[in-house]
């Protein structure tokens, strides 16, 4: 009889902590997108900050990264690398652009650009570039699986034992 | 006796299954990540980021679930009305009033902190190496303060609910009660919940992050920053000593 009710509770629990995970699986991610401004230093001839932010991703997330300068002779510098991983993406814009890139994993990713002027600017160039971002997610299916095999089916399972060996639910 | 109490409570009233109940509501809000929570803008990395990124790590991010769940077992378990019915009275005749009150506590407090503590450990477990790729054992180190921090936002909540369910008799006014008492003083800018920020320790990695900035407290720094809530502490500490003189001195029919 303890060990039915312990078989019980026990797939009870598991299945409790699946159905968690799953229906936090199966809420949709908010489209992500977001702005910043990088101003131009003329002494450093970059622009002044190297726009750090962090992003998280699930596998298969695309990362847009629109680069929008004020005057069109920047080129940018735009590295999207994954925390604690060595995984990393580089690509360099001459001027008005867009990269999209898709992540890997599921983490969080840390985007740098960095800009540089090319050539000699005008008197009264005011010079600028706005960064936007977009996240194109998808369907979180990367805790579903292990929800399902590692939780649910298991804890199913037990109940299923319990049932078997107690005759009645305990 | 002590025992026997507590083993008895917490196992009667479906205690079990409401445990079961915690431990569901804290995985599916802690592992709430970031990207929807709606649209996020990246005009000060240092400020919005740290809590776009964040996975819930905030202590009293679990108060709306847990506060009536506290509520509604500490009217099962205290309050006269439904106790005097059941058929345990003459088990419980035979245990003293201290050792049924402090039996009581326990139950209370138990069959809420074990879901906690389940729930603390896999939210961590899932969270941390997936999102930064860190070691699973080291992620656990900051652990035992979040646990320090939700036993104290239980205490706060054990003390007025467990004062209301004595207080007053019909166990719909007990259940009500805190509710508007802490309504009334969140309204009246009395913070009465305890607030703690507690970032992973996986931050650290992050260049962005220097002295200075809210992110970088890590466990030994974390103490000194804490700001809890100390009045609202020592007014639970009061209520529960209340409590227990009125509970010792209610008429046992």
């Amino acid at each position: 009889m303890t060990v039915t009710r312990l078989l019980w509770f026990l797939g009870l629990t598991l299945l409790v902590i699946g159905l968690a995970l799953i229906l936090n699986a199966f809420i949709e991610p908010a489209k992500l997108t977001g702005g910043s401004s990088l101003l131009f230093n003329p002494e450093e001839g970059k622009l002044s900050v190297a726009d750090v932010m962090p992003i998280f991703l699930v596998q298969g997330d695309e990362l847009t990264v629109i680069v929008d300068p004020t005057y069109p002779a920047i080129d940018h510098y735009i590295t999207l690398k994954k925390a604690g991983s060595s995984w990393i993406a580089e690509q360099i814009l001459e001027g008005q652009g867009a990269w999209s890139v898709k992540a890997p994993t599921r983490g969080v990713y840390v985007l740098t650009v960095e800009g540089t002027v090319v050539g000699q600017v005008p008197e009264g160039v005011t010079l600028r570039s706005s960064i936007s971002l977009n996240v194109k997610s998808v369907f979180r299916s990367d805790l579903l699986e292990p929800a399902l095999y590692g939780t649910i089916i298991p804890g199913l399972a037990l109940i299923v034992a319990s049932i078997y060996l107690g005759g009645k639910k305990p | 006796m002590i025992s026997k109490v507590f083993l008895w409570e917490l196992k009667s009233g479906g205690k079990p299954y409401i445990m079961l109940l915690i431990l569901f509501l804290l995985i599916y809000v802690a592992t709430d990540y970031p990207p929807r929570k709606g649209t996020g803008t990246y005009y000060e990395p240092y400020v919005n980021l740290l809590s776009a990124l964040d996975i819930g790590w905030s202590i009293n991010e679990i108060w709306w679930f847990l506060f009536p769940v506290v509520i509604a077992l500490a009217v099962l378990l205290f309050s006269y009305d439904i106790d005097r019915g059941l058929l345990r009275t003459y088990m419980l005749s035979q245990a003293s009033r201290t050792s049924l009150f402090i039996g009581k506590l326990a139950a209370l407090f138990i069959a809420v902190f074990i879901p906690l503590v389940v729930g603390g450990v896999l939210i961590l477990a899932f969270a941390d190496p997936t999102l930064f790729l860190s070691d699973p054992l080291f992620v656990l180190n900051g652990l035992w303060l979040r646990l320090v921090g939700w036993a104290l936002m239980m205490y706060v909540m054990i003390g007025f609910s467990v004062f209301a369910a004595v207080l007053l008799k019909k166990p719909l006014y007990a259940f009500v009660t805190p509710y508007v008492v802490f309504y009334a003083l969140e309204s009246a800018r009395i913070p009465m919940s305890i607030r703690t920020y507690i970032p992973p320790d996986s931050f650290i990695q992050f260049q962005f992050i220097t002295p200075g900035n809210p992110a970088y407290l890590i466990e030994h720094d974390l103490l000194a920053a804490w700001n809890f809530n100390w009045p609202c502490i020592a007014v639970a500490t009061a209520l529960l000593i209340l409590s227990y003189i009125l509970f010792i001195r209610m008429e046992q029919s």
